[in-house]
């Protein structure tokens, strides 16, 4: 399925965001190396889209928000080998997910007096909709694990993606623990990969990559209810950007717990 | 004849974007711009949420102006507490929209906007003939990246608590890189002030925020044409009207359409701009006030000049930080406006005596500039359809007039079908 030069056919679309992670993609060395390793056939954000073949690798932004948005992934999805989920809002549902877990009547009556014709549904991840293969999480997504992963598909070497929770990276780094600092730091049940850039930077993990597999949600909880939180503190940091996931660990961990 | 033209998904500007004309006795009759991004609900989703949250959760709302959307959230924040930022708080935060804005400038030019006038499709074929320009552009975005990085922790969504004592660092190598960046800028500005842009001079109404003693970024008075204007006053003066067909709201002035962005900055502050900057727009012969929409690419290449010149200073003259006051919540309620690249930005709160949000808007520049574009692509196609274009043509021009205003239809796909019937 190469293209005549040999190169992997690339498509870059974004669907409801806020184009981060695209122009992750055109800022320094990952336009060199995605110009050079790759073949660019649709890139809507900088290039006219005449190209209505197919793609070996396709790369989505953003949140299903309204009915288009599911339309289009649908549409990528039967012209793509592969899917790649590009940031935290294509991976976790990212901030506009947080629509999910409040009045979502009142929200929308509150930013326009008229809403129907938004076509709005609820926010997410676009895994809800369509099959996804390959993810790249993050908010903005990480540079070098994009990087690495246009050589790993260049070179055809298998990506092998991140599993140890945030917290892990961030005691090598010798960071001091937020947790024991009086704020409710999502890092030891997330998804790392990241270099713990948010606990680095005096900001708490809030989760966006999502809960790592193993995540132990009970024994969280209880760390926290000791430091004198509440479950809904502690939900409310989830909810900002991979809430949805955090809500199924939460039934595993339960499940888990109660078997 | 031709009695509609619809261009479904704008490519090369950032957002989903349609476009509508309905077409009459050879006039335009009806112009709709819609941006067609599924809604995301921001203002509403920091509704009840801690105003420490504030920040993480606004700076998702763009990825390009990530770091105004922060300082305005924390400034209207601050005003709400009634706390005054430290002069070295002030300075970083500078400096963060500082290197946004040199990198989102130098993406317009050179990837948006510069394929139009060599007739290519993309940046991408056109460094394959013009190489040094995709160098010259990677290698400014490249510094503006390194500003954000080094003041807000990372290149998109940067750091920035309510409050929080700025890190040290050593900036020796950022002030060479700012410096030997000047080069560049110059070739930049050579080159978008000698393109061949369309003829479309009109006159209307330009706001920006206006500073006595420096080019407004931060903080100032909003400013037009028409006087100065208190932030807090500004509802009383900007109204956001919702239109039934876009999902992003439409903002007026006194009535009338006006124009925001580094064109609006540049007309109206041109006082305000360093010596070297003035100096240049005498050498390359630019004419001001800028009255043509399509010149506001010269505007963003000028203020790159004058933004590096300012980042120097900022740098040179950046002194340890006096300790910043502590937090105490209260009830309270603050505006901040600040210049986006796009131009003026506002964020508004309201917040109860347990620090948490109760209200909240936002008017974003896009916004503002919807209302100037339906009128000038009216103008546009006005005049095409009097020359008897051809309908190629006409798409091409309405496009190349669209990309710019540099809009930010808050962002993503765009890939164009167009219609005529």
């Amino acid at each position: 399925m190469k293209s005549k030069n040999n190169k992997l056919k690339i498509g870059l679309y974004g669907i409801s965001g806020c184009a981060g992670c695209l122009l992750s993609f055109i800022y320094e060395d990952c336009f060199k190396q995605l110009a050079e390793l790759l073949d660019i056939k649709a890139f809507p954000l900088i290039k006219e889209n005449s190209y209505t073949g197919e793609f070996d690798y396709c790369f989505i932004e953003g949140t299903v928000c309204f009915d288009k948005d599911i339309k289009t992934i649908k549409k990528l999805r039967k012209r793509s080998k592969y899917i790649v989920a590009l940031g935290a809002c294509a991976h976790v549902g990212g901030v506009p997910s947080m629509k999910n877990f409040l009045d979502k009547e009142k929200i929308m009556r509150f930013v326009y007096p008229v809403y129907n014709h938004l076509k709005s549904t609820d926010p997410k991840p676009i895994n809800k909709h369509i099959k996804v293969d390959y993810y790249l999480p993050q908010c903005p997504p990480n540079k070098s694990e994009i990087l690495d992963f246009i050589k790993c598909i260049a070179t055809g070497r298998p990506f092998k993606p991140y599993t140890d929770p945030v917290c892990l990276e961030c005691r090598k780094k010798g960071n001091p623990c937020l947790l024991n600092l009086g704020k409710i730091c999502l890092g030891p049940i997330t998804n790392g990969g990241c270099n713990a850039i948010c606990p680095s930077n005096n900001t708490i993990c809030y989760g966006c990559r999502g809960p790592c597999n193993d995540a132990n949600l009970p024994a969280f909880l209880s760390l926290l209810k000791e430091k004198g939180y509440t479950l809904k503190q502690l939900h409310e940091k989830m909810q900002t950007f991979a809430g949805l996931q955090f809500k199924d660990q939460e039934k595993k961990s339960t499940w888990l717990e109660d078997g | 004849m031709v009695k509609e033209i619809n261009l479904n998904h704008i490519c090369k500007v950032e957002g989903h974007a349609d476009l509508t004309l309905k077409i009459e006795k050879n006039k335009v009759k009806t112009c709709k711009l819609k941006a067609s991004e599924g809604a995301r609900f921001f203002e509403a989703l920091v509704i009840n949420k801690k105003l420490q949250d504030v920040q993480e959760i606004v700076s998702r709302i763009c990825g390009i102006c990530s770091s105004a959307h922060t300082v305005a959230s924390i400034q209207a924040l601050e005003e709400a507490l009634q706390i005054t930022p430290t002069k070295t708080q002030s300075t970083i935060r500078k400096l963060l929209m500082i290197g946004e804005r040199i990198r989102s400038h130098i993406t317009h030019l050179y990837f948006l906007s510069l394929p139009d006038y060599y007739n290519v499709s993309s940046a991408l074929q056109l460094g394959e003939k013009h190489k040094d320009k995709i160098d010259t552009a990677i290698s400014l975005i490249s510094l503006g990246n390194k500003i954000i990085e080094l003041f807000g922790g990372r290149e998109i969504h940067p750091f920035l608590e309510i409050n929080e004592e700025m890190p040290k660092q050593d900036l020796t190598l950022l002030l060479n890189q700012l410096k030997e960046s000047k080069p560049l800028i110059n070739k930049t500005i050579k080159l978008f002030s000698s393109l061949n842009y369309p003829k479309l001079e009109r006159k209307i109404d330009y706001l920006c925020l206006k500073n006595k003693n420096d080019y407004a970024t931060i903080s100032g008075k909003i400013t037009t044409a028409s006087g100065l204007i208190n932030d807090n006053d500004y509802k009383k003066h900007i109204k956001e009207s919702i239109k039934e067909y876009a999902t992003s709201k439409f903002a007026l002035q006194k009535n009338k359409p006006y124009e925001v962005g580094a064109i609006a900055r540049i007309n109206n502050n041109y006082n305000q701009l360093d010596n070297e900057t003035k100096r240049t727009i005498k050498q390359f012969s630019i004419k001001l006030p800028f009255n043509n929409p399509y010149h506001n690419n010269i505007a963003q290449a000028l203020e790159l000049l004058h933004l590096a010149n300012q980042a120097i200073k900022l740098i040179t003259n950046l002194e340890k930080s006096e300790k910043p006051v502590k937090i105490k919540i209260k009830s309270g309620y603050g505006v901040s406006a600040v210049e986006a690249p796009r131009g003026t930005l506002f964020h508004e709160y309201k917040i109860n005596n347990q620090g948490k949000i109760t209200y909240c808007n936002i008017i974003t520049p896009t916004v503002q500039n919807l209302n100037i574009m339906e009128k000038d692509i009216t103008a546009l196609v006005n005049q095409l359809l009097e020359q008897k274009t051809s309908k190629e043509q006409t798409i091409d021009q309405i496009e190349k007039l669209i990309r710019a205003y540099d809009p930010c239809f808050s962002c993503s796909t765009h890939f164009l079908k167009v219609n005529w019937l």
